[in-house]
């Protein structure tokens, strides 16, 4: 239901309210969280920063999901990416030799291929996913949105007994 | 910035917090339990833990493990046992532990409850190579095994030869054919290297710029200084060309060694194969050798399978540098999960070490029969000691109720590439009580032992063992399980063990875990052996003659034809890597000669320089 809740949350601020671009942001923020596998320290400070600012937390939340089940699709790819970064370019090694022996930062597994992969895939296609985003709400709610909400499947769903049976029992538990 | 944010934050922090706070000791209890438990296989129990976080410490009254193959036993139990954790290590994911000290450490006491624990579905073990342990506990099985019994039966009747040959599963001809294998793979690897190596190429080049270099006609000084600097540059690459034979050259003498050495062990393999067969068929020697196993070979081998056992738990949890620098490098990744990739440690801690571990034996309160007490000290446990670089030492007094306090010191040392143990376990004054014997007709089934000692020295060096025992009881008495009947062997066997007042024993294992050798001897044998080989005559000895001549016609032409075989392969390649080795000397002999006489020739070319530079001058000053 928490879910569900979440999805309903994010194709309301779809339609209108909040500006597209903390919408967009949320969903980039939750986009880079869901392509890591495993729950690091990146992803708290990711996850802080969310929760500080003022984006949207229902997008963050719902690319976060979509995003960590279509993923692993993307395993094998993130691991080619990581290892490689990880032990194919020597200029970085000494970085990564001394974040191996810093403290606190093995807590992020930097030194994991998947994590170190996931997360510079997220960060660069974060801005092209961000704009992209962006770019959809706004053709969303000018095109798409006015042309759903009169199309008659959605008029004929609304007028359904069970969509109001559904709104009773939504605003009943509002 | 979202105030409601940072409230919600702050107020999470603090719930998150004041739970971690009242929970933390049974949260911390719960999950040692869980992770200890899965480590032992069998319930572990803390009693009262608590955890003090502004310190690190953790304390428990009591800690119980039971023991995985009898469960309503524990494998040992402690009083109260504390230590604190080092903090700052904690930040880099490590477990430091200076010392901890532990009360009433007792082994094999009587549970209270079923010390079972609900374990996974074992998922089905790709078939695998049997390791160290499981190749020394079948030898050392095999060896026990390979005594005779005494039995009359067998030698009264004729012994079909062919027939028993013909069902035994020859074990030396598998050996062999797998050693020949390994030849065959090793020289087809060697074949590859040299058809891959090409250096015809190279020197089919090097003679053209060779023979350039003989034609060419010089004139100047500089035509004879580039040629030279030619030369230099050819002499580099047949030296490079040079070292990389004289490389290979060596690789492969190391590999052809390896199999040369491969087929030495066929003798041994045969021995086994003959002892076994002649145990089949029951017609082994009584001679004093193997009277020594079949009375003393089980009592001296399952608790050297047990100590075996602990090692290789040891050796698991205490990885060798060889597996430590494998680890975590999976070739394939698994799901979700990728490869952890490892680099340079600069602060050379381990990620768990338990420095000092110091024990103190049961209360008298605790002390009871069937309870074993411990005390002493233990150093240096940790999951990586190839970065801890210290063995694990311990030196333990271990007090067995109603006997004698064992002393047991030793050193296991998993710094290097093979892992070393030592150890060595002694007591006297020992009260034995009843040892009990595996029950065999005709022999004891017991034996009443009132004092003694026991001294035993273990020493492992990766597969290679070295384990002595010297036992000794007086006075002693043996009792018999099986009603034999009065035959002769009875009355013999009843004799001499009637006869003796005192046992001593000396019993040493040898060998690598897949070579492995038992030798027992006792005071006993000897005595035995010659009574009983007047009773059984030289009934068996023609048997044992002609199995051995048929068993050696089965396995010599394979091995005759295997070293054949390595022999006339390793002649050929040996050969092979020669030639090349000798083409590219005489190349460097030429370009060498070659060289020297461009070098000769351009020092000569420039003395005439000068001198004829030196003349003109001279006319200069001449003509002023």
């Amino acid at each position: 239901m928490f879910f569900l809740q979440f999805i309903s949350k994010f194709f309301k601020v779809l339609r209108a309210g909040e500006s597209p671009g903390l919408v967009a942001a949320g969903f980039t923020i939750g986009f880079v969280l869901g392509l890591s596998p495993h729950w690091t320290l990146q992803n708290i400070v990711i996850i802080l920063i969310a929760l500080l600012t003022k984006v949207n937390l229902a997008s963050v939340f719902f690319a976060m999901f979509f995003f960590g089940f279509v993923a692993f699709i993307f395993d094998p790819a993130f691991h080619s990416l990581g290892y490689y970064v990880l032990t194919g370019m020597d200029a970085l090694y000494p970085t990564w030799t001394n974040w191996y022996n810093m403290p606190i930062v093995p807590f992020s597994k930097f030194n994991n291929t998947v994590v170190m992969g996931s997360l510079l895939a997220g960060l660069v296609l974060a801005f092209p996913m961000f704009l992209i985003s962006k770019k959809g709400i706004v053709g969303y709610r000018k095109n798409l949105a006015p042309k759903i909400e009169n199309s008659k499947w959605v008029k004929a769903i609304k007028g359904s007994a069970l969509f109001k049976w559904y709104v009773k029992v939504r605003d009943l538990e509002l | 910035m979202r105030i409601k944010g940072l409230i919600g934050i702050a107020i999470l922090g603090i719930i998150i917090g004041a739970l971690l706070y009242f929970t933390r000791n049974s949260f911390v209890e719960g999950a040692l339990e869980n992770a200890a438990s899965s480590m032992a296989g069998a319930k572990v129990e803390i009693d009262d833990l608590s955890f003090s976080i502004s310190q690190l410490s953790i304390q428990m009254n009591r800690l119980q493990v039971a023991d995985k193959n009898d469960p309503w036993k524990n494998l040992f139990e402690t009083g109260r046992l504390a230590f604190d954790m080092e903090a700052l290590p904690l930040l880099n994911k490590k477990v430091l532990i200076n010392e901890i000290s532990i009360v009433d450490v007792r082994l094999g006491g009587k549970r209270a409850t079923d010390g079972t624990i609900e374990q996974p579905e074992p998922v089905e073990p790709e078939p695998e190579e049997p390791g160290w342990l499981g190749e020394a506990t079948q030898g050392l099985q095999d060896r026990v095994a390979e005594a005779p019994v005494l039995n009359l039966a067998p030698l009264k009747k004729k012994i079909n030869v062919d027939s028993l040959i013909s069902e035994f599963d020859i074990q030396s001809i598998g050996k062999i054919d797998a050693a020949r294998k390994d030849a065959a793979a090793t020289f087809d690897k060697w074949d590859k290297a040299i058809a891959e190596f090409k250096p015809q190429n190279d020197i089919t080049q090097l003679a053209a710029d060779i023979d350039e270099l003989k034609s060419k006609k010089l004139s100047s000084i500089e035509d004879y200084l580039s040629t030279a600097d030619k030369a230099r540059k050819i002499i580099k690459t047949l030296n490079r060309l040079k070292k990389d034979v004289a490389e290979k050259k060596k690789a492969a003498n190391t590999d052809f060694k390896r199999l040369s050495t491969a087929f030495v062990g066929v003798d041994n393999w045969f021995q086994n194969d003959f002892n076994a067969i002649k145990s089949k068929a029951n017609i082994g020697e009584f001679n004093a050798q193997n009277i020594g196993k079949m009375l003393f070979g089980d009592m001296v081998i399952s608790p050297v399978i047990k100590l075996l056992d602990y090692v290789n738990t040891i050796r698991n949890y205490m990885p060798i540098a060889q597996q430590f620098m494998s680890a975590g490098k999976v070739e394939k990744p698994k799901r979700l999960q990728g490869q952890d990739i490892t680099f340079p440690i600069r602060n050379r801690q381990p990620r768990f070490l338990l420095e000092n571990i110091k024990l103190s034996g049961a209360s008298n309160s605790l002390k009871s029969e069937d309870v074993l007490s411990i005390s002493g000290t233990i150093g240096g446990v940790t999951s990586e000691p190839k970065i801890y670089g210290n063995p694990l030492i311990f030196d333990l007094d271990v007090d067995v109720p109603g006997s004698s306090i064992y002393k047991v010191t030793g050193k296991f040392d998993h710094t290097s590439k093979t892992a070393k143990e030592q150890m060595h376990i002694s007591a006297s004054g020992v009260r034995f009580g009843k040892i009990a014997l595996p029950d065999k007709k005709y022999l004891p089934n017991m034996i009443n032992a009132n004092s003694g000692s026991i001294d035993a020295k273990v020493a492992i060096v990766g597969k290679q063992m070295n384990i002595k025992i010297n036992f000794s009881a007086k006075p002693v008495s043996f009792a018999f399980a099986q009603n034999s009947g009065e035959d002769l062997i009875t009355r013999v066997t009843r004799d001499v063990f009637a006869s003796i007042d005192q046992l001593t024993f000396t019993a040493g294992i040898s060998g690598a875990s897949d070579d492995m050798k038992l030798n027992v001897q006792s005071n006993i044998d000897k005595i035995l052996a010659k009574r009983i080989k007047n009773v059984l005559g030289e009934a068996g000895k023609a048997a044992r003659a002609e199995m051995e001549r048929k068993l050696r016609k089965f396995i010599e032409p394979k091995k005759k034809e295997a070293l054949a075989y390595v022999d006339k392969n390793k002649k050929r390649l040996e050969g092979e890597i020669e030639k090349i080795q000798n083409q590219v000397n005489d190349y460097i002999a030429v370009v060498e000669q070659k060289k020297k006489e461009l070098e000769e020739q351009a020092k000569k070319k420039k003395k005439e320089g000068v001198n004829k530079a030196k003349g003109k001058l001279k006319d200069l000053f001449k003509k002023k």
